[in-house]
């Protein structure tokens, strides 16, 4: 499970990230947690973290290489994660105490599901 | 010196910090070079009065020193020093920290003095210390009032300290760096991650990879990506890794193409050579602009569900595209739950869907196989009948919802509430119909007055999309500034309207107004159709009340009054059509069931008014009908007479009302018979043909009445034997003259041989033997040939004589059909006059 690779059968048990958008399948989650948010959000191990951190609703694939070099990252504020797959859009709202755990673990909270839409296209 | 404050008291919290050592004597070297700098500093010293700053008030207590001999010129130089603000700066960063409070202070008075012409300052000291306790509050500090005392000792300390800083401010940037990292640095381990410039600073440009749009199987998107994220991580450690930065797909939207992010067409080629579902080679990748890449990672917010707002279902497949209404949203925004109308068949098709579902069942999870129930409110009688051990009863505080559990999910007031994933319901689009909606909401007597309904409107409101706005048409613009503007629409374009306002100030004039704003407008009395939205389509009828944008119309057809959407209407200059395609057309026989048959006498929207052979009319629905009947050509009926009656003959009845009327239909014994002019059952009766005698019969009505008595009569036939030649005029569904070969007796065709094809009252058409001609005699030049004898027939026995020269030569029977009513004494009445003949 070291692999990012996510064969067929297995893309009705993706997840996604709410803080960082990163897409995994749930067992995976279970297994490693979150690879850029596991210090605060904890979510290895526990169905219910992952319940409400993770959502099944999102849209837009990304495999990102090199998170410092990609253009696309910098546009979706992976700079600096893991190398992986991760989602345009999570649908969903992190709870309060969660969104809280972020801001406290110093991370900006952008929500990832389109409404922080500050471009000026 | 020693009468100097070292301390400057409106450094209040920076003095603790840094004291402000006293000047060096050395300083005072600068004195005289520094002068203006320190009146400018003294002036911007006061201008920082209130803050801590440090920085303001270092170079301008450096110069405390100096101010016995500079008050004069600092007096008159604070003018002129206003400006000097940027030289300042310059001087403060390398003098930070040498402040002495007491020269600020006293810079303070001095500036305050600058419009105190005061000739002679010298012996500040003093004044100083005697004019402290006026010192405004927010420069005094305790400790000013000490430093008389402990001055000395004050000043080593503070020296020391001002060299520190001056170290300190000695630094470069990068030691000073190093120090605020070590303060402060701890606190942003995580954050390298979010620089979080706001997303227009990420705007890509020529120095970013290139974006490549590269066409894929649509549906495959997904699998492609992943595919790319298992060759990055095959060849990441490895002798070429993948060239590419990153690749994404927006299936749904861009379905078909997946974008990749290289410096160039070559690395992209090399990267995704020989990848499944990759169509790299056979369609070049295409290069997306610049200015084009961030509308590719585009996301919309989609809008969160309401409780009350009308969705329509995608999965389960039971209640695939149903009406439903959301009833709770879930914290997460992920799970609903909605309201349904059931559709339940309460285990009455149980057994006969056995053993054979039990391939389908394992696949489809728990599918109904085959057609689904019907939609209907939950009903508790129902489930019980058969389903006893399943119901369960939830008696609510409110003890009138009537809340069951049936087999494992919860209806309230008749409606199944279900949990759904969001990504099983369709939001957008829902146009809920009236009628779907009638089972969620109580509707009230008129039909009108729900909260449904008014959300209901909000929701079609929403989902308009362009509804019809025909030229002509009057609307009124509800909503936005132009609120309350009237006009009739010009154009429609898209979902903009151009409407030319005819009302109010802005008459005359065009605007435009998006379709979301407008409501059509109708007044009492106009006529409308309703055009769509509801069940009442096609209908036509009067306005006779609006309300908001709910319309209440009568129908032309029935007089009803039913209420639409506005939307829904339009002006219509055409009358009540209902244009409803059910298979039965207007006066269509259609048989009901296995005995009885009936005449269609009105199609309605749903149902058929129709008139049974028993003569009664009843309403029925269309499915209740078993098939339409067509006509059959040769069916017969025999009237009153006897005589035939065929399709489209005109009857009259003979009892009853006498009424009148042209054959519709023959079935058995009964006559539909049709009478335009008849207003009751839109003209159409039933009579039993018994019961009527046919008027207008082919073959005419008046017959030459009674050849076949008279000519069976032996005693009859003889010439003269009958006083009274002429028998009585029978009426004769049919001639028998019909069919008869005959002679012609006068005329220019005398002597051929025909056939009588037609008659009409007096007159018969005879098809000639020899030519080949349709000739029209009267009947009385006609004799009547029968293959054997060639004697005469109609009008009794007075053409024997006459017919005999035609009558013996012509006996050529030519297998013509002859009357029907051939007795035996046909051939026996010819005989006597044989004999006359040879």
């Amino acid at each position: 499970m070291a692999s990012n690779f996510v064969p067929n059968n297995q893309h009705r048990n993706l997840r996604a990230c709410m803080v960082c958008s990163v897409v995994q399948t749930h067992a995976r989650f279970m297994t490693s947690g979150c690879p850029n948010c596991e210090p605060f959000l904890e979510l290895a191990g526990s169905a219910d973290a992952i319940a409400e951190c993770t959502s099944q609703v999102f849209d837009g694939l990304i495999t990102v290489a090199e998170t410092k070099k990609s253009w696309v990252a910098r546009w979706q504020r992976l700079e600096g994660y893991a190398p992986g797959v991760y989602a345009v859009k999570v649908e969903g709202t992190l709870p309060e105490e969660v969104i809280t755990a972020v801001e406290n673990a110093g991370i900006k909270y952008v929500p990832r599901d389109g409404s922080a839409n500050d471009e000026t296209n | 010196m020693s009468g100097l404050h070292d301390h400057s008291g409106s450094e209040s919290e920076d003095e603790d910090f840094n004291p402000q050592p006293e000047i060096d004597e050395e300083e005072n070297n600068d004195a005289s070079s520094d002068r203006p700098d320190a009146a400018r500093r003294r002036v911007q010293e006061d201008n920082y009065d209130d803050e801590d700053d440090g920085q303001a008030v270092a170079p301008a207590k450096k110069h405390t020193n100096e101010d016995d001999e500079d008050d004069a010129e600092a007096e008159d130089e604070p003018d002129a020093d206003g400006v000097a603000d940027d030289d300042d700066d310059d001087d403060e960063d390398d003098d930070e920290d040498e402040v002495v409070g007491r020269s600020r202070k006293r810079r303070k008075r001095d500036a305050r003095m600058q419009f105190i012409d005061v000739e002679a300052e010298v012996d500040d000291e003093d004044e100083e210390e005697i004019e402290e306790d006026d010192e405004v509050p927010d420069e005094t500090h305790p400790d000013d009032l000490l430093e008389p005392g402990g001055a000395d000792l004050d000043d080593r300390r503070h020296r020391e300290l001002d060299r520190k800083r001056e170290a300190q401010a000695n630094m470069d940037a990068e030691q000073q760096a190093a120090l605020f990292n070590q303060k402060y640095g701890h606190r942003n381990a995580v954050r390298m991650e979010s620089s979080h410039a706001p997303q227009t600073l990420t705007l890509p440009t020529v120095n970013d990879p290139a974006v490549w749009g590269v066409k894929v199987k649509p549906t495959k998107e997904r699998e492609v990506i992943f595919a790319i994220t298992k060759r990055i991580e095959e060849r990441a450690n490895s002798r070429d890794p993948l060239r590419i930065y990153s690749a994404f797909e927006r299936g749904g939207t861009m379905t078909g193409y997946i974008y990749v992010e290289a410096d160039s067409k070559q690395d992209l080629m090399e990267a995704l050579e020989d990848l499944s579902n990759v169509y790299v080679r056979s369609n070049a990748p295409i290069n997306v602009d610049v200015k084009e890449r961030p509308d590719l990672l585009r996301k919309q917010k989609s809008e969160p569900l309401k409780p009350g707002q009308w969705v329509r279902m995608k999965r389960p497949p039971l209640y695939a595209g149903d009406l439903a209404k959301v009833y709770e949203v879930e914290g997460n925004g992920l799970d609903v739950s909605v309201q349904l109308v059931p559709r339940l068949d309460y285990g009455l098709n149980e057994d006969a869907n056995a053993v054979p579902d039990a391939n389908k069942r394992k696949r489809g999870g728990f599918a109904a196989a085959g057609p689904r129930p019907a939609r209907r409110l939950f009903n508790e009688a129902d489930a019980k009948k058969k389903h006893m051990k399943y119901l369960q009863q939830v008696s609510s505080s409110l003890a009138t919802t009537k809340h069951y559990i049936y087999r494992n999910d919860t209806y309230i007031n008749g409606l199944l509430i279900k949990d759904v994933k969001i990504s099983h319901l369709m939001t957008k689009n829902v146009d809920p119909k009236m009628d779907e909606t009638a089972d969620f909401g109580s509707v009230a007597a008129d039909g009108t007055t729900t909260l449904d309904l008014n959300s209901l409107a909000a929701t079609l409101r929403a989902a308009t999309s362009g509804s019809s706005y025909v030229p002509g048409d009057n609307v009124e613009v509800y909503e936005g500034e132009q609120k309350g503007v009237v006009g009739t629409t010009v154009s429609v374009t898209g979902d903009i309207v151009t409407l030319k306002v005819t009302e109010g100030e802005l008459r005359g004039r065009t605007i435009d107004a998006p379709v979301k704003t407008l409501r059509k407008l109708f007044r009492d009395g106009d006529h409308v159709k309703v055009i769509g939205g509801s069940k009442y389509v096609d209908e036509v009828g009067l306005v006779v009340r609006i309300k908001d944008d709910r319309v209440t119309l009568l129908t032309d057809s029935n007089q009803q009054e039913i209420t639409v959407f506005s939307k829904d209407l339009k002006r219509a200059a055409d009358s009540g059509t209902v244009g409803d395609d059910s298979n039965f057309d207007l006066y269509d026989l259609v048989q009901l069931d296995a005995a009885t048959v009936a005449c269609v006498i009105k199609v309605d929207r749903e149902t058929l008014r129709v008139l049974d052979q028993t003569g009664s009319v009843r309403t029925v629905l269309p499915s209740q009908i078993a098939n339409k009947l067509e006509k059959r050509k040769n069916a017969v009926a025999t009237d009153r007479d006897g005589s035939e009656i065929h399709h489209d003959d005109t009857v009259k009845e003979h009892g009853g009302e006498s009424r009148q009327g042209r054959v519709l239909y023959i079935h058995r014994n009964f006559l539909f018979v049709q009478n335009r002019e008849q207003a009751e059952n839109y003209g159409i009766f039933v009579v039993r043909s018994t019961n009527v005698t046919t008027m207008a019969a082919k073959g005419g009505r008046v017959q030459a009445a009674g050849p076949d008595l008279s000519k069976m009569n032996p005693s009859m036939l003889q010439p003269g034997a009958n006083g009274s030649s002429m028998p009585p005029p029978r009426s004769m569904g049919r001639d028998k003259l019909i069919g008869k070969t005959v002679t012609v007796r006068k005329g220019t065709y005398k002597g051929l041989l025909g056939i009588v094809k037609d008659t009409n009252g007096d007159d018969a058409r005879i098809e000639l033997h020899t030519k080949n001609k349709t000739i029209t005699v009267k009947k009385d030049v006609l004799a009547v040939k029968d293959p054997i004898t060639g004697a005469s027939m109609d009008f009794g026995g007075k053409f024997t004589n006459r017919s005999r020269p035609g009558g013996g030569g012509n006996a050529t029977p030519s297998g013509r059909d002859w009357s029907g009513a051939r007795t035996p004494a046909w051939g026996n009445s010819g005989q006597p006059r044989a004999p006359a003949w040879a």
